[in-house]
């Protein structure tokens, strides 16, 4: 699905370079849930927009369903996120302008289809998320939980086989937390290959394997303990008080 | 707060190069119109102080007359008054040296009469004109020449020097050259003196003179000297105080003055809107900075000083930027200034534009203040944002609340109070009235720019797809900001097609009028191709020589001058009437009759029963209708003449009265004439005749000699001269219009800032950069087509306002309607499209912005 051979990226220029991501390899198999997890500033985000295409190595190779990126423009990147790929951030999934429908529908929208076409999907998708009644509402007349489930909704529109999320759950509590996981864990059962940001230990265990960067290298990659296990060290009691 | 300012803004300006840019071309721009305008102004007033000076010179009372001028030989009757010490003619004309392409003025001086108003000193040659004048007077070619005149030109006593005289261009001789002081110093120099006989042949004056200067006795009561006088004389001459010279020159130039005054007053403004858009990007880039800022214990005051000082700060080079550059336009503005004054008012050398004191303190005051004030309402409402929401980042809709229901009632009020029928008739009521519409308008916008977008949105969406619609939606999000440009970009398309309107009705109109009027084959004229005041006046002998010239069956003059009836100031046409008549009947053409039974010739130029034609306006202006009787004062004292008919004319905006040139040589004892129209025989070619005319003037290849125009080329000169007479106002339009279209730019660039994140989002979801590039675009295409449809219905509604109201209480004329459809549609187009260009650059900008930046949300 994703593989990540030797891949770096550095932000800024000459005395002020600051390296994000180092030389990391890693490959992620279809259908596999990975979590990653790491102190902030470690480099996750950096590294969950590099598989995602929205950003290109300094160095080393990125390859999605097997074609470098390096090798693409951006039309030929855009067309991969759009088909290929679903998003979730921590902040700012919606446009305000639109309601629930059209949020959910946007992908589909810019790949050119109709509204009429788009909206029965839309419709599907917020049900399953459990907004039905929410269709027509704008984003500033919806909870965070409820918008983060809209943004879920849209990572599905066009049915996507991989999903990357971002601390999807970062700034909400414990139990809208546990049910956008849920939506996710459904998305890993329709055999989506989900890559997850996250802070939360405990949704970290969820995972079938857990990658803990630190200072943008891959301190370690292992298959999930399970799910009742948290996973030690101080990351856990760092981040525990944010749950 | 200086340590803010040094440390945070310093940074800024530095890193948003730009944007610093736009706020210092904004007030360069702003300042060197607002200089080139001033010093217009300012030399337009000291060009009045210099002919004022001129004029009045040591006089203490001056005796005038209309039209022709004062007859010659009253001056002995003036000079016998009980009371007066000296008295002595006057005589300037503004001559052309054809060989120099320089004016002149002429002094005709009588060098045997009382020279007190006149102290020359020659500074070389023959020092005897002075003293035994003699000399000088036999001699009808001899001029005194300025020195500074004399030394440009390289001439020297007996050069040789030619000037364009009632019978074509004609040799004169420097005889002496005079000092630079005094009379000899006015005019910029451009001074000759001719003796007083000599001048008023070489220019066809006749025995008449401008003025007779008069000098009272010491201890004489001024009001009972004028009073004395003014029984004396007939009742055609006004004697009056020589300063009133100055104040009914600058009332008959007020509208230029005007005119100037508010193109500064815009200049100023529109560097306004462009500061206020820069600081608007610049608050919105710093939202967060702002955020911290007043987190951490700035007040709302600090954060606004900060921005306001910032503003200033740029503006101190942007001013002197502007000083430097207004000053080099000055030079341009000036001379056309003093060129429109030479041609409408009065003979007014030209002077340098310099930069005072004054003005350059004016324009620092202006710049900083006008910089800092369109800073500060952007800056404080940055400072209000609540630094809480603006540290979370922008989640929800930045709401910008309007009361649009309101406000629309308002602006539809104001608009609709624009047609109350006591703003009717008059300039202040129209005046009133355009700005009521415009007011109107403006409060109108908001609401319409969200219902235009209401009605559209849904035919955008199916047509460009979501991309468009997303732009669309931005509009109405920042609603406040997006009704700032529409206005800025509505006032530019109003104005542009109002002018468009009232020039197209006013075109058709005259052309028409001029296609009935002008029959004849041939028009001559000397100096100018019209008769204005550059052009010279042909003398009887010089008519004569063109109608015996082969091929011209008939010649019908033309004389213009001012006259005066019951304290209305209008034009009086001179003309053969009943050739026009008899020509006109053949063509089918002629005088275009308001009232009155037909004319036939013979009808108008009876002698003993004297009858008149008036315009439209005329007529208005003093009361007359068919039947009426008025009294027009000749120099032999005032002619009751009878008002024929009232015909469609556009001679003058005053109004024209058109007599008989017989009835008038009879009255006014003077044949002179200001231009010609020639019949031509069938067979004769107007070419040829053209050719014979300028040779029979002396008027060979020299250039502004003598005008002979043919007839279908008099209705384009006529065009063209209208154009050119706007063409002032298209170059405001045009830059009103490039200004709003910097303010697009402006505004999208901050709207761009605005959404960093929610353009990431678009593309992390799958929008290409043409998508993202789309919906700014159209964004900014909306903007410029609310502005379009918007300004296209405030221009007319001015245009019509300012027909029916304002051109009316003007001039009287009632011009039809003509409703400027292809200046509606270009403007329009151009706008929209303009907009949606200057959409492009930030949106390029944006959409090859890295994407990543703004996901991540820092
Ligand atoms: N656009 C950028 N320009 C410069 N430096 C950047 C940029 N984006 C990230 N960085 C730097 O790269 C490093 C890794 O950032 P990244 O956002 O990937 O961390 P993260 O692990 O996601 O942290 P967090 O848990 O706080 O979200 C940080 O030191 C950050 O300062
Ligand atoms: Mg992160």
């Amino acid at each position: 699905m994703i593989k990540l051979s030797n891949v770096s990226r550095a932000f800024g220029s000459g005395s002020k370079v600051v390296p994000a991501v180092r030389d990391v390899s890693l490959t992620i198999e279809p259908g596999s849930f990975v979590t990653v997890v790491g102190a902030s500033g470690s480099g996750k985000s950096t590294l969950l927009h590099l598989m995602g295409a929205l950003d290109r190595p300094t160095s080393g190779i990125v390859e999605i369903d097997g074609k470098d990126i390096a090798k693409m423009d951006d039309d030929a990147c855009t067309l991969l996120r759009r088909l290929r790929i679903g998003f979730v951030f921590q902040f700012f999934n919606l446009l305000p302008t639109l309601t629930a429908t059209e949020n959910v529908a946007l992908p589909a929208r810019l790949a050119g289809q109709s509204r009429a076409t788009t909206q029965k999907r839309a419709e599907e998708l917020l049900e399953r998320v459990g907004l039905a009644p929410r269709r027509t509402h704008r984003p500033d007349e919806l909870s965070g939980g409820e918008m983060q489930r809209v943004a879920i909704a849209r990572a599905l529109m066009m049915d996507p086989p991989l999903v990357l999320a971002d601390e999807p759950t970062g700034n909400l509590d414990s139990t809208t937390g546990a049910t956008i996981l849920e939506l996710l864990l459904g998305a890993v059962e329709a055999h989506r290959t989900v890559v997850l940001i996250t802070h939360d230990p405990a949704i970290a265990c969820k995972g079938t394997r857990i990658v803990t960067m630190a200072d943008g290298r891959i301190e370690s990659d292992r298959p999930s303990p399970g799910p009742s296990v948290p996973p030690a060290g101080a990351m856990g009691t760092m981040t525990s008080s944010n749950a | 707060m200086l340590a803010l300012l040094r440390e945070i803004s310093l940074r800024h300006f530095v890193r948003a190069p730009l944007r610093s840019l736009l706020v210092i071309v904004g007030i360069t721009l702003g300042i060197a119109l607002y200089v080139a305008t001033e010093a217009a102004a300012a030399s337009m007033l000291s060009a009045f102080g210099e002919f004022v000076g001129r004029v009045s010179g040591r006089a203490d009372l001056t005796v005038e007359g209309d039209g022709l001028g004062v007859p010659g030989e009253l001056l002995a009757n003036v000079a016998d008054t009980p009371g007066v010490e000296h008295a002595a003619v006057s005589l300037e004309v503004t001559a052309q040296a054809t060989e120099l392409h320089e004016s002149l003025l002429v002094l005709g001086v009588d060098f045997l009469g009382d020279m007190h108003f006149l102290p020359f000193s020659i500074e070389e040659g023959d020092k005897r004109v002075i003293e035994d004048p003699l000399v000088f007077v036999n001699d009808p070619t001899a001029l005194l020449l300025s020195k500074r005149f004399a030394q440009r030109h390289g001439l020297k006593q007996s050069s040789r020097i030619q000037l364009l005289t009632s019978d074509g261009p004609k040799d004169f001789f420097v005889r002496g050259i005079l000092e630079d002081q005094g009379p000899a110093a006015s005019f910029g120099g451009q001074v000759a003196v001719m003796f007083l006989d000599a001048a008023q042949v070489s220019f066809a004056r006749g025995t008449f003179v401008d003025r007779i200067d008069v000098a009272a006795k010491s201890g004489q009561d001024l009001d009972q000297l004028r009073a004395r006088l003014s029984e004396r004389l007939d009742k055609g001459l006004h004697v009056e105080r020589p300063d009133r010279i100055g104040t009914r020159l600058r009332s008959l130039a007020a509208p230029l003055h005007a005119a100037l005054w508010v193109s500064g007053f815009l200049a100023l403004l529109v560097g306004g809107f462009l500061v206020y858009n820069a600081v608007g990007v610049a608050v919105a880039q710093r939202r967060r900075e702002i955020g911290l800022l007043r987190a951490l214990g700035a007040t709302r005051a600090n954060t606004t000083w900060l921005f306001v000082a910032e503003a200033g700060i740029l503006a101190l080079p942007g001013t002197l930027a502007g000083i430097a550059l207004g000053h080099y336009l000055s030079r341009y503005s000036t001379a056309t200034t003093i060129e429109a004054l030479n041609r409408l008012y009065a003979s007014v050398p030209q002077v340098a534009p310099h930069l005072t004191v004054r003005l350059v303190t004016q324009s620092l005051v202006a710049g900083l203040g006008m910089a800092m004030l369109a800073a500060w309402w952007p800056a404080r409402r940055g400072a209000a944002l609540d630094p809480a929401i603006v540290l979370r980042g922008p989640i929800a809709l930045e709401a910008s609340r309007l009361p649009l229901v309101q406000l629309s009632a308002a602006g539809l009020g104001l608009m609709l109070c624009a047609w109350l029928p006591w703003l009717r008739g008059s300039k202040l009521g129209g005046a009133g009235a355009i700005s009521l519409t415009v007011l109107g308008a403006a409060l109108l916008t908001p609401g319409l720019v969200v219902v235009f977008r209401a009605v559209s949105v849904r035919g955008v969406e199916a047509m460009l797809g979501i991309p468009a619609r997303l732009g669309l939606d931005y509009v109405e999000r920042t609603l406040g900001r997006s009704t700032v440009n529409v206005l800025a970009l509505m006032v530019a398309v109003g104005m542009s097609v109002s002018v468009g309107g009232w020039l197209s009705s006013l075109e058709r109109s005259i052309v028409k009028w001029a296609s009935q009027v002008g029959i004849a084959d041939l028009a001559v004229t000397q100096g100018s191709p019209v008769i204005d005041r550059k052009h010279v006046a042909f003398s009887a002998a010089a008519t004569d020589r063109i109608a015996k010239l082969p091929g011209v069956r008939g010649i019908q003059r033309l004389r213009v001058l001012d006259s005066q009836s019951h304290g209305v100031t209008f034009r009086l046409v001179v003309t053969d009437t009943d050739l026009f008549l008899r020509e006109a009947v053949t063509r089918g053409k002629g005088w275009q009759l308001i009232s009155g039974s037909a004319l036939a010739p013979g009808q108008l130029s009876d002698r003993h029963a004297p009858r008149i034609l008036l315009s439209e306006n005329a007529a208005e202006r003093l009361h007359a209708r068919v039947g009426d009787h008025i009294d027009l004062p000749t120099p032999h004292g005032e002619l009751r003449v009878e008002v024929r008919a009232i015909i469609v004319d556009y001679t003058s905006e005053t109004g024209a009265a058109f007599i008989d040139w017989g009835v008038f040589a009879e009255h006014w004892g003077n044949d002179v004439v200001d231009g010609l129209f020639v019949y031509l025989d069938a067979s004769a070619k107007p070419d040829a005749v053209s050719a014979s005319i300028r040779t029979a003037m002396g008027g060979d290849a020299k250039a502004g000699a003598v005008f002979v125009t043919q007839t279908d080329a008099i209705e384009k000169h006529i065009v063209k001269t209208l154009r050119e007479t706007f063409s002032y106002s298209s170059s405001v339009e045009l830059m009103t219009l490039l200004i709003a279209l910097m303010g697009v730019i402006g505004t999208m660039a901050a709207a761009i800032i605005d959404r960093q994140h929610e353009i990431s989002m678009l593309r992390a979801v799958g929008a290409t950069t043409r998508q993202v590039a789309t919906a700014i675009v159209v964004e900014a295409a909306f903007l410029g087509l609310c502005a379009a449809i918007a300004g296209v219905g405030v221009g007319i509604i001015e245009c019509y306002i300012f027909f029916n109201t304002l051109l009316t209480a003007q001039t009287g004329w009632h011009l039809d309607f003509v409703f400027p459809f292809s200046a509606a549609l270009r403007t329009g187009a151009l706008v929209v499209a303009t907009s949606a260009l200057a959409g492009g650059f930030p949106a390029y900008r944006a959409a090859r912005a890295s994407i990543v930046n703004a996901a991540t949300g820092d």
